[in-house]
């Protein structure tokens, strides 16, 4: 379908545009060192999280306030599947697999009870969920050796390629970046995302539009939830320690604001949120003190400004694409 | 809660079925029950002879049955998108059919297909979410106060389309305050009081009923 609203993406420029952008990334990455190498790497991080939420959060207009739980499985996974912890010692690309449906399993499972309930008490119950996980990673400790966590997990090794330093790390979510990112547009531009667009607009109109919304609702649940899965499964390699402390409320949020911030519903604002939110932290640590004082001061002042994120939905990939020469 | 108690209600291809009644009277529970946006809690709804209660609204849509709901809830999407999402694969005709049958009908969603649906006048939403019904293909359609709030040239524009659609073979199950417009384009009238029927009949028969013309049609025969 061609419309005004969505102008089609010319193919040459768009292709260029998707290798030309990771490739700057990565080369900007040769030149950092470490320190600003990790943040990088959690910048990536968290604009996939930030992706995946987006499918729940912006797409289907249902509010998640419990993602980390999702994050959290998928970095148990490794840290189980990958360690001494239980001298199980599993390749990482299946781990990968596992953590991502393990958390999508779980996605589901929450979300045949909860999604009959909207906008608040979705929130509430989604948080609840999230506690519950972190609760257990803290008390299961035969499983997970409780608020210890989980140390010396193995390095990880992708079909040879052996994951050690931040570099490895980008460039693992560089790709990983492009692949959930194609993967949401696709979800945007295919009538799934239409239904899911309705379900946000107005869930009995909708229903009557023939669209099956639990299911729609579920099939968003369980994606954003296999995202999620993804991130944790490379937090934890990358980190090669977890711990019920990396997993709490405050993770849940920040992966909110990066979406509200960045604009609800659109690729594109994940992107820019993850780079704000994990950026201008690290880059008030000069001023320790105030630094938690400034971030608030700025969160505020950016949804003052512009409260229906930084890209709102309308101009987002629509104008983006006229840039690029869509028709 | 009941409401609604002990209605019997028939519609024929191709008719028009209006169905009249004060505010509150259940008009609104009646057609959200037929869509199975509400269940009954006793009876029977029968879809082309086949008994549909209890079927899902989506699982209705898909059987040919439309329904654009009270206050019109249009998406805040773009008018084409609105469109889109009405659209029902696998029902015979392809959505750019359905889509130009429908900028044919209304031409000035046509115009404004890439507009958001947001700033389409209240006569355009209205002819939107009808468009979007329409997309699919129903064999009956429910509309809700399509006049509710629009000025009456527009209202006559969307009357007009009604009649249309009835000539192309729609079924069609309207609920209306606008009492004159109704009669003259309804073949049967079904008048609805605290949740129960209170009396039916062809339209033109309905017109007459002095019991009909003393609660709904005061002003019919005053000189105006």
């Amino acid at each position: 379908m061609t419309s005004e609203a969505h102008p089609r993406l010319n193919p040459v420029r768009g292709a260029a545009a998707l290798l030309a952008v990771p490739a700057l990334v990565l080369v900007i990455g040769h030149f950092l060192p470490t320190y600003p190498l990790r943040v990088l790497d959690m910048i990536l991080l968290y604009a996939v999280l930030g992706l995946g939420l987006n499918i729940v959060v912006g797409y289907a207009g249902l509010l998640d306030l419990g993602f980390v739980a999702f994050y959290a499985i998928g970095a148990y996974s490794w840290a189980l599947l990958a360690s001494g912890q239980f001298d199980i010692h599993l390749p990482f690309a299946l781990v990968l697999f596992i953590g991502a449906g393990l958390a999508g399993l779980a996605g589901i499972l929450l979300g045949i009870p909860v999604l009959r309930l909207r906008g608040d008490y979705l929130a509430i119950v989604t948080l609840g969920f999230g506690e519950i996980i972190r609760v257990l990673m803290n008390n299961l400790d035969g499983l997970t050796n409780g608020p210890q966590g989980i140390a010396r997990i193995d390095e990880a090794t992708l079909f040879g390629w052996t994951l050690a330093t931040p570099l490895d790390f980008l460039y693992l979510l560089v790709g990983l970046l492009a692949v959930a990112f194609l993967f949401v547009w696709r979800i945007q531009e295919s009538a799934l995302g239409t239904a899911l667009a309705a379900v946000r607009e107005d869930q009995d109109a909708a229903r009557g539009c023939g669209i099956d919304t639990t299911r729609v609702k579920l099939v968003a649940f369980g994606t954003s939830a296999m995202i999620g899965g993804a991130c944790g499964v490379i937090f934890a390699a990358m980190q090669r320690f977890v711990s019920p402390e990396s997993f709490t409320f405050w993770e849940s949020l920040v992966i909110v604001l990066v979406i509200v911030v960045g604009g609800l519903g659109n690729p594109f604002g994940a992107l820019l949120g993850a780079t704000l939110l994990i950026l201008v932290p690290e880059l008030l640590r000069a001023w320790a003190d105030y630094r938690l004082l400034l971030y608030g001061m700025a969160l505020v002042l950016v949804i003052l400004a512009r409260p229906r994120g930084l890209i709102a939905r309308d101009y987002g990939p629509s104008w983006l694409m006229r840039r690029l020469g869509g028709g | 809660m009941k409401v609604l108690h002990g209605i019997s209600l028939e519609v024929l291809p191709g008719e028009v079925v209006c169905i009249i009644g004060p505010n509150g009277a259940g008009k609104t529970t009646l057609l959200r029950t037929i869509s199975g946006l509400n269940r009954p809690s006793a009876g029977a709804v029968r879809f082309r002879g086949v008994d549909v209660t209890g079927s899902k609204p989506y699982q209705m849509a898909r059987l040919g049955l439309g329904h654009c709901p009270e206050g019109r809830r249009v998406f805040q999407l773009s008018v084409e998108e609105n469109l889109v999402t009405g659209f029902i694969p696998g029902r015979g005709k392809s959505f750019a059919a359905l889509r130009d049958e429908v900028y044919d009908l209304f031409p000035i969603l046509g115009e404004r297909r890439g507009q958001s649906a947001g700033r389409l006048s209240g006569g355009q939403q209205q002819m939107l979410a009808i468009g979007r019904a329409l997309m699919g293909s129903p064999e009956l359609l429910l509309l809700d106060e399509p006049s509710l709030g629009l000025a009456p040239i527009i209202i006559h524009q969307i009357f007009e389309i009604v009649l249309k659609l009835a000539e192309s073979g729609v079924s069609i199950i309207l609920v209306e305050q606008n009492i004159d417009l109704s009669f003259q384009v309804a073949d049967y009238v079904y008048a609805l009081e605290h949740g129960a029927l209170q009396c039916s009949g062809p339209a033109a028969k309905m017109a007459a009923d002095p019991r009909i013309k003393d609660i709904y049609l005061p002003d019919l025969d005053a000189p105006s």
